[in-house]
């Protein structure tokens, strides 16, 4: 209890009161802007955290992730454009509601079920994270490296259409992160004699050069001004939304579910527990006909299945310091970065500062509501920033971002090669987001399986003598196995490029 | 700009062999039976099982008549690609001149130029890139404390305007 009124005394601080608000802001701004996702606001936001303290950024990034994820909803019926891919799923059903001159229906429900779904998602993070750190204290180097290579195969596995340039994708994130001192031995590898490579690729430069520049050349192309917005006035949100509460309730708490349980797989995020939720509620719905027609019932499911994912990312992340989605990948660079390896001994020794994310998850949830009301009656002006001007702008936040890391020119180096390389793989179909939980996790996975080898000396077997351990080994075996005989399988295959959360 | 799998499977190969061949000057670990190599080199033939199952997918897709390398219709027209050589250009720009022109001067040539290419009015480029330039310097160079370069403006805009509102109290 002592620390969760440390936890109450750090949340309860004007200074991080006003970060709240900002990132919130700032966070809903540019989930709104189709083109800009959650992902990128996340990552133009981590060199701006990097000066804070670790509660103070966490919760920046919490607030902007969770609004940036809800404004996507309001491009989508204004503009038939998804602010963010976690709202493409019902992209056209939420159109087709505001062309039926739904448009206010359609909002208010995103809205208030956005805020509830968040808000399942917490509660499932609040229970069971602290429960499965117990379980996973006792784990040692064997179940660690287990459940990394488990998690990282899951990541390629669940997120990627196409497995085998996933996998690639993420050899290439393991690779970059080999650069610099070895984490066993301290010898400085593929430093090619320089004395910049031997830190290692910063992560945060590369991060914003394969989130934020490649997505700036990749839309530098298509430029065209102003966007068309529905000439439609906003009325009372919340009028209907209590009836659709009654005849929906279930398929809240199901679209919760879902989405709370894919976030926490590790690499899938909002954007597919939107998808999965709403093809959940299209199969065993009473009128499937109605569904694409403007029909509020799939967008029930699916905007509380986006918003409880998010919370749900955070519960492998805290507990075993594996990323649930990209967002999270970015949260454990910025926990290393200060100093707090993400893992079960961080509910023992800085229970504090979990308590304080907890209570910063609900806050900026219940804050969702007054916010997402305001931005949904301005959306006429967001939405009408010419994004001609905003590619500059992030562009110049991009490079004094990158600049602010290392305090030197290399970091803008690191963030043009990030750039391009993560342009080039995804106009090939190699999704980006692989490279960097490969980034992140890398040393990690080197160091538990460098101790692993030492403690079994090199014996393999030893990677099965504990039951948790050989449980887990057994299950990323097989997954394997199985990927590598549906690879060898000829099939047809799509090649148009997948874009990240 | 995208190509046959054929030929990306090559080049990661290539690369693999080439990182391999960098792990031998590796030194091993002393007095234990595993080095530095040891992880790379794993990763390494992970990289070229990648590569030779996508070499074998590429040679299926050029036999059903796929080139062996395309570029999309978006970066087609010489404005597509050009705007993707302005954002590309702008980035090597600045890290090539920011050491000695300073942060403020080559930011807002950087700015001034995008603006005018992607937007095309002057008056409102030359408006958003002081202002843009202003807003970053002041947040990043004087609230946190980021060194940006200063080069031929030592003072930097933000300092002066800060001593100017103290030297005013």
């Amino acid at each position: 209890m002592a620390a969760f009124q440390q936890a109450l005394v750090l949340v309860f601080d004007w200074n991080l009161m006003l970060t709240i608000l900002l990132s919130a802001c700032f966070g809903i701004v540019v989930g709104a802007l189709p083109g800009l996702t959650a992902t990128m606001a996340t990552a133009l936001l981590v060199p701006v955290t990097f000066f804070m303290p670790p509660v103070q950024a966490l919760a920046a990034i919490v607030t902007a992730s969770a609004m940036a994820i809800f404004a996507g909803d309001i491009p989508a019926a204004m503009l038939r454009m998804p602010g963010t891919p976690a709202s493409a799923a019902y992209t056209d059903e939420s159109f087709a509601m505001a062309k039926k001159g739904q448009l206010d229906l359609n909002l208010g429900v995103n809205l208030v079920f956005s805020v509830l779904g968040g808000l399942i998602g917490v509660a499932v993070l609040i229970v069971s994270a602290p429960l499965l750190a117990e379980f996973a204290i006792s784990f040692s180097s064997f179940e660690y490296f287990w459940l990394a290579c488990l998690g990282l195969t899951c990541a390629v596995f669940i997120a990627t259409k196409d497995p085998l340039k996933g996998f690639v994708a993420l050899f290439i994130g393991l690779l970059i992160g080999c650069i610099g001192i070895d984490p066993a031995a301290g010898y400085p590898r593929f430093t090619f004699g320089t004395v910049v490579l031997l830190e290692g690729i910063s992560f945060i430069p590369m991060m914003i050069g394969m989130f934020a520049v490649s997505e700036l050349i990749r839309s530098s192309t298509t430029l065209d001004g102003r966007a068309t917005i529905i000439s439609q006035k906003v009325g009372n949100l919340f009028k209907g939304v209590g009836a659709v509460w009654k005849k929906y309730q279930f398929n809240f708490w199901r679209g919760s579910v879902i989405g709370t349980v894919i976030g926490a797989l590790p690499g899938a995020g909002a954007d597919i527990a939107a998808w999965i939720s709403y093809a959940v509620s299209k199969k065993f719905s009473k009128e499937p006909e109605k569904f694409g027609t403007g029909h509020i019932e799939g967008i029930v499911d699916s905007t509380s299945a986006n918003n409880s994912a998010l919370a749900g990312a955070w519960i492998p992340a805290l507990v075993f310091g594996i990323p649930g989605d990209s967002i999270t990948a970015i949260v454990i660079g910025v926990l290393f970065m200060k100093n707090m390896n993400p893992g079960p001994s961080m509910f023992i020794e800085n229970a504090h500062i979990m308590y304080a994310v907890f209570i910063i998850f609900i806050i900026a949830n219940l804050l969702m509501l007054p916010l997402g009301w305001a931005a949904i009656k301005a959306s006429r002006h967001i939405l009408s920033v010419p994004r001609n001007i905003l590619v500059p702008l992030i562009l110049l936040m991009c490079i004094v971002g990158s600049f602010a890391i290392t305090n030197s020119v290399n970091a803008v180096v690191i963030m043009l090669v990030g750039g391009l390389l993560g342009w080039l793989m995804e106009e090939n179909g190699f999704p980006v987001a692989p490279v960097i939980l490969g980034l992140v996790l890398g040393e990690m996975l080197e160091s538990n399986f460098m101790t692993s080898m030492i403690k079994a000396d090199g014996s393999l077997m030893g990677f099965f003598s504990r039951p948790i351990a050989a449980t887990l080994g057994v299950m990323t075996i097989v997954t394997w196995v199985w990927m590598l005989a549906v690879q060898m399988k000829p099939k047809v295959l799509s090649d148009k490029p997948k874009r990240s959360q | 700009m995208r190509v046959n799998d054929l030929i990306s499977g090559a080049l990661l190969i290539i690369l693999a062999a080439a990182m391999m061949a960098y792990t031998t000057t590796f030194p091993p670990f002393p007095g234990q039976k595993y080095g530095p190599s040891l992880f790379p080199r794993l990763l390494g033939g992970a990289i070229v099982l990648c590569g030779m199952l996508l070499m074998l997918r590429g040679r299926k897709q050029l036999a059903a008549g796929q080139p062996l390398g395309f570029i999309d219709d978006a970066y087609r027209p010489a404005r597509g690609w050009m705007s993707v050589m302005m954002i590309i250009g702008a980035i090597v720009f600045y890290i090539a001149l920011s050491g000695t022109l300073g942060f403020v001067v080559t930011a807002f040539i950087l700015m001034l130029a995008l603006l005018l290419w992607f937007n095309g009015k002057p008056l409102n480029a030359v408006i958003i890139a002081i202002v843009a330039v202003l807003a970053v310097d002041l947040f990043f160079g004087w609230m946190f404390r980021v060194p940006l370069p200063l080069g031929v403006l030592p003072n930097g805009p933000a300092n002066m305007l800060m001593n100017l509102i103290r030297g005013a109290r």
